[in-house]
């Protein structure tokens, strides 16, 4: 199941950088025909990735927290008495986990950047900017 | 020290294809002086952006040696074309090319910011640029607030700001009407003649070619004058 989200995932990060690297192939052009090297190209959108990985991790761990803290106090999901010894269902926020998975999703955000910031970075400047 | 900002010595370059390759230009040798204005001319297709790209290093030829500015260009790497063409090349195309999202102050900018100059640095010579050419007013506007003719012009010092020694401009005024090609044809001119800049210029306008200090035309991958 984790595998799943985490496959899709890093997929909607791929496609996305992949779509915002083809509707800027003009600009990438003019960029590296004003002399933008390679590396910068790539650096642009490896920050791009970051940055949306950082903004989808904080707001992910923010929504996390706080469906954790509403269950804790106000038991929204409640069990039924006779069949559990507990009434509602239990939860345990590990300032760990928060960091182990914070750590994890950034780091995919990494990994699935890296694809479309290469294949930005290798656009050749006289393909990227042909007239048609 | 050498005169020439441009000298190139058998210059080939060939598209491969599905069937086999086109050969495009077949031997090109040239030395441009500083402050020289050139126009390349000849038909549609014979190879005329082609030559311009190479000559401003946006592309490599198939084979044939470029100097630009006393620097052999044939052994560098991607990277350091990358800073060559930052440091000694100023391209403007047909289409204005300016970046959407900037304004066109900004967009002036552009060169000097990619050669890492701090901003303000460069908003000084960029204004002194756009008043040049005649765009004070509109240093906050975006290019789709400005006219082609307008845009054009804002593109030309674009390709100023890093005291570029060599402006590689194809069909700069392709796209304008007769008064805004006027008006581009006199600012390129005097632009050259106060900055001691060299322009080529690729062109189907005749006109603008006569004025030129020298014409090349190119005919079946050659230059024929
Ligand atoms: N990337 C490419 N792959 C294959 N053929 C190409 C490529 N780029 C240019 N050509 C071909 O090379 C020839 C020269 O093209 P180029 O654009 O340099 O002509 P041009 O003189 O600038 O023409 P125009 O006056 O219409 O702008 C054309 O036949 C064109 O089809
Ligand atoms: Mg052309």
């Amino acid at each position: 199941m984790l595998c799943l989200i985490i496959l899709v995932a890093a997929f909607s990060i791929i496609s996305t950088l992949v779509m915002m690297v083809m509707e800027k192939t003009r600009e990438i052009g003019i960029l590296k025909a004003m002399g933008a090297t390679s590396k910068s190209i790539r650096k642009i959108f490896m920050w791009q990735g970051l940055v949306t990985g950082l903004l989808g991790t904080a707001s992910g761990c923010i929504i996390g927290y706080l469906l954790c803290w509403v269950q804790q106090n106000f038991k929204l999901i409640s069990l039924p008495a006779d069949i559990y010894i507990i009434s509602a269902v239990p939860v345990n926020m590990r300032v760990w986990d928060f960091i182990c998975i914070s750590a994890g999703s950034l780091a995919i955000c990494f990994l699935a950047s890296l694809y479309p910031a290469n294949k930005a970075a290798s656009l050749q400047p006289v393909e990227a900017i042909r007239y048609e | 020290m050498n005169e020439n900002v441009l000298e190139a010595r058998e210059i080939y370059k060939s598209y491969p294809t599905a069937d086999g390759q086109i050969d495009v230009l077949l031997g090109i040798n040239l030395a441009i002086k500083r402050g020289e204005i050139v126009a390349v001319v000849g038909p549609s297709g014979v190879g005329k952006s082609t030559l311009l790209h190479i000559l401003g290093i946006l592309d490599r030829p198939t084979r044939g040696q470029l100097r630009i500015d006393s620097t052999q260009v044939s052994s560098l790497s991607d990277d350091q074309l990358a800073k060559l063409r930052n440091s000694t090349v100023g391209f403007v195309f047909q289409f204005h090319y300016l970046l959407p999202e900037l304004s066109a102050l900004e967009n002036v900018m552009m060169p000097g910011m990619i050669a890492g100059k701090k901003a303000e640095e460069l908003i000084e010579p960029a204004r002194e640029l756009l008043g040049r050419v005649g765009l004070a007013e509109r240093e906050s506007h975006r290019p789709n607030q400005l006219s082609a003719g307008e845009q054009q012009r804002v593109a030309i010092v674009r390709a100023l700001i890093n005291n570029s020694k060599v402006v590689l401009a194809d069909e700069p005024s392709g796209n304008l009407d007769f008064t805004n090609s006027q008006t581009l044809h006199a600012l390129l001119w005097e632009l050259s003649r106060t900055l001691e800049k060299t322009f080529v210029i690729a062109t189907h306008n005749l006109e603008l070619a006569r004025k030129a200090d020298r014409v090349l035309e190119l005919r079946n991958g050659k230059i024929v004058n």
